[in-house]
């Protein structure tokens, strides 16, 4: 039975007192996994058994779970002689399944990406999401912004890439809570791209207190002469402190970037993986009380499902990689972390008629089979080796995603409190 | 009769005297003077293409090709807390040799023309009394301030994002 522990803050609503639960742990990891993937490659370990009609099983998710590779038609890996035949070597000697608890069939209500985001971050799919379209419920980041108090560096959502509603997913439209709760957003694909060097790299910096206090002098005076008519210019509002600090770690990491000193996987050859790099150093320089990672490339089953099969072998290696670090380079932070994992969505049972170089069939996502997914955690407080529900016993749904972090970081009845999260979301430590 | 035709007569004499009177001709000699807007009336936001497009003819004089302007949207939407981008961005392209901007000798040569030229480069308007003196003021107390400086400022201001 937790205790209850009730922790002064500062908040940016300008409350000054904030009640929490006992924490679980002190910092949450969300890796949304990986742009839509079916239970059949997944969790159900068919390979291209339940896709392609050929008798190949196996299980290409090492890092996450139990089970042997594929024997034969390897082609989700590195290239040698032959297109993707080197399978990655494994990241973690012990897996995260048995590291934790996995969930093994999860009911994900909303099929489309951006409403599986959705669903995952807000905990509702009561919504309709449009693309190019904020939020209409809060976010788990203004949540724990306003309910736990934390600061917009303490909350961070890393896209790998900027495609529709990606950026917009670090706040809602919510009147109650919106862009003063908002996380911090970044999308290294794009920000350390040539064109990120090309237009944020390398600029002047000033002397915080010597230029930059003048600057603001002025700006001030000049926001004085303009009676506005709106507060809001959208994004996250961190602290001038917290815009030097995060300024400082974005000229660092360009630095290091351009000689290459960026700590990244292994294997770095596609968008997510080289983004998990940089989640690697958010992490390291901030020590988020909650980073959600947004992997997405598996999402090219739409078209070919060989590169699909690569994309989830490189997302599961992405996680791998990011849970090694945290352990290996973050102690303290590794005793005080959750690593929750889960996609968004499936995908179609049956295929479209695209085919790829392997004359295998392509799949979309709309049908009852999208919304079957799977989740894990593992880490603080989590039991071990746990495996819950099966494909007739459905456990969990995405939207207690949302439940979950808030039960990990204290505030989840703060959260249920609202009356916006579905009505039959739980914490999955409450389904254990 | 002879007197109702004199009368007649005398008439029509008046209305040709009348008819022939040339109008005074009036010339007010007035200075020229540029009409600017004045702040009260911008209550129109810019979108995030309006102000980067603006942002770049105001520092280079000349407009943004549509890959340039596609490139620094993208990478903007790459970061979630707009006002530390666009300092990021603006600072960058502050560095840029290409820019139009005034050298720091030029600008303390004239401060009054400084001022002038910077309201109305950014905010398409005239400096009143009160934001020309303490403008002037600022720079005079603090030699460390450079046009780029200023120009930040401006570029950064709650006014400059409407129009």
């Amino acid at each position: 039975m937790a205790g209850i522990l009730s922790m002064p803050y500062i908040l940016p609503s300008g409350r000054v007192f904030a009640k929490t639960n006992s924490r679980k742990a002190n910092h949450v990891v969300l890796i949304l996994f990986a742009g839509g993937i079916r239970q059949q490659e997944s969790i159900l370990q068919r390979y291209l058994e339940g896709s392609q009609n050929e008798a190949l099983p196996g299980n290409i998710l090492y890092n996450l779970l139990e089970g042997e590779p594929p024997e034969d038609k390897i082609v989700y890996g590195q290239n040698g002689s032959r297109a993707g035949e080197i399978p990655i070597d494994r990241m973690l000697g012990t897996t995260l399944q048995k590291q934790g608890t996995l969930f093994r069939e999860v009911n994900a209500s909303n099929v489309g990406h951006y409403g599986g985001l959705n669903v995952c971050l807000q905990g509702t799919d009561q919504a309709t999401q449009g693309l190019k379209q904020r939020p209409l419920n809060p976010t788990i980041f203004e949540y724990l912004r306003r309910h736990a108090g934390l600061s917009a560096t303490d909350t961070w959502f890393i896209g790998s890439g900027i495609g529709n509603s990606i950026p917009l997913l670090h706040h809602s439209l919510h009147p109650d809570y919106g862009e003063a709760y908002a996380a911090n957003f970044l999308a290294p694909s794009i920000t350390f791209s040539s064109k990120g060097y090309e237009h944020f790299a390398d600029g002047r910096t000033y002397h915080p207190e010597q230029e930059l206090a003048p600057i603001q002098q002025i700006k001030t005076f000049l926001d004085l002469q303009y009676d506005k008519v709106s507060d809001s210019l959208g994004g996250v509002q961190n602290t001038k402190a917290e815009q030097v600090i995060v300024r400082d770690f974005l000229e660092d990491l360009y630095a290091r970037t351009r000689t290459q000193e960026i700590l990244m996987p292994p294997v770095r050859d596609n968008n997510d993986l080289k983004s998990i790099g940089y989640a690697a150093e958010v992490i390291r320089r901030f020590q988020p009380a909650l980073t959600v990672v947004n992997l997405e490339s598996s999402d090219v089953c739409h078209s070919n499902f060989t590169q699909y099969l690569g994309n989830m072998h490189r997302a599961d290696h992405a996680v791998g990689f990011l849970w090694n670090y945290i352990q290996q380079n973050l102690p303290q932070m590794a005793e005080e972390t959750i690593l929750l994992v889960v996609p968004e969505c499936g995908r179609n049972e049956n295929p479209n008629p695209i085919r790829d170089e392997n004359n295998w069939f392509a799949y979309d996502h709309s049908d009852l089979n999208s919304q079957r997914v799977f989740g894990m955690m593992a880490g603080k407080n989590v039991p071990q080796n746990l495996s819950i529900g099966d494909e007739n016993n459905p456990i969990g749904q995405t939207s207690d995603v949302v439940l979950t972090i808030a039960d990990i970081l204290g505030i989840k009845e703060q959260v249920a409190q609202q009356g916006l999260v579905h009505p039959s979301s739980l914490s999955w430590f409450d389904r254990i | 009769m002879n007197m109702h035709v004199s009368r007649w007569m005398l008439l029509l004499g008046l209305l040709f005297i009348a008819a022939c009177r040339s109008d005074d001709q009036y010339l007010y000699e007035v200075n020229t003077l540029d009409v600017l807007a004045s702040n009260d009336h911008k209550s129109r936001q810019k979108s995030e293409d309006q102000y980067l497009a603006t942002l770049y003819t105001n520092l280079y004089q000349e407009s943004v090709s549509g890959n340039k302007l596609a490139d620094m949207r993208e990478v903007m939407a790459s970061f979630g807390d707009k006002d530390l981008g666009r300092q990021m961005l603006i600072s960058r392209l502050l560095v840029d040799p290409e820019i139009n901007i005034p050298t720091n000798a030029e600008m303390r040569a004239d401060l009054d023309g400084f001022v002038e030229e910077t309201y109305r480069r950014f905010l398409v308007r005239e400096p009143s009394m009160a934001e020309r003196t303490y403008l002037k003021n600022i720079l005079i107390k603090n030699p460390q301030l450079t046009p780029d400086m200023i120009y930040l400022s401006f570029t950064l201001a709650e006014e400059y994002q409407f129009y």
